[in-house]
């Protein structure tokens, strides 16, 4: 069976700026470089599952509301 | 620029660099001359070297800028490992027009101008030399622009 491709959206430049960081404290705070937080933020690059854990939990927000999976065509997430 | 950045552009200033040398140490205008085995010898010793000097230099630097802080991480390691992927394919397909040579002039004995000729031994060396120079340049260059593009 085939499965639909899809991209994963986040909303990490919206929480980052709401918790007053710039992309290099946050990228202090997860252990990443501020290129990777920015490619991240720009969706070129989807981070690992501990590295995207470690984002949420230095937003104190739970991973759902950080990630989401849509699916190609259907615009389901 | 990411630490990684910065290193694939020492490493490929170094590769530039050390290549010139082989290249002025064995081209004289457009052709390679017939040269003593002594000479290649060296040439050979002190590229070596040289990439041994440089490369170690420019990892001595780095791990001094990691006690800095400066980081290397995930979307690093992803690049470098695509670039690696890039470089060796590169390498393959230098290595596969090189067996075309040999397979051409296997069938036709004399070798047609736009050939190299391969049973000139200096050629041969500075021909395998570059195709090593050229995968190491073509890795870096690619980190270089998958670090601005992705």
């Amino acid at each position: 069976m085939a499965v639909a491709k899809g991209r994963v959206l986040n909303q990490i430049r919206q929480l980052r700026t709401q918790a007053g960081l710039t992309q290099q404290d946050f990228a202090n705070l997860v252990g990443a470089t501020r290129q990777t937080i920015l490619a991240i933020e720009a969706e070129k690059y989807a981070p690992s599952l501990e590295l995207a854990f470690r984002m949420a939990r230095a937003l104190s927000v739970p991973f759902e509301t950080l990630f989401q999976f849509e699916e190609e065509g259907t615009g389901s997430k | 620029m990411t630490l990684a950045e910065k290193r694939a552009g020492l490493s490929l200033a170094i590769g530039i660099c050390i290549f010139a040398y082989l290249t002025a140490n064995m081209i004289d205008g457009w052709a390679i001359p017939d040269q003593e085995a002594r000479h290649i010898w060296r040439t050979w010793l002190f590229v070596l070297g040289l990439g041994t000097v440089g490369e170690g230099a420019v990892s001595i630097w780095a791990n001094y800028m990691r006690q800095q802080g400066a980081l290397e991480d995930e979307r690093d390691e992803q690049i470098i490992a695509r670039a690696d992927r890039l470089g060796l394919l590169v390498g393959f397909c230098a290595i596969n027009v090189l067996i075309w040579q040999i397979l051409l002039q296997s069938t036709f004995p004399t070798p047609v101008q736009w050939t190299l000729n391969i049973q000139h031994l200096p050629t041969l060396f500075f021909v395998l030399m570059s195709v090593l120079f050229l995968c190491h340049g073509v890795k870096q260059v690619m980190i270089l622009v998958l670090g601005r593009l992705s």
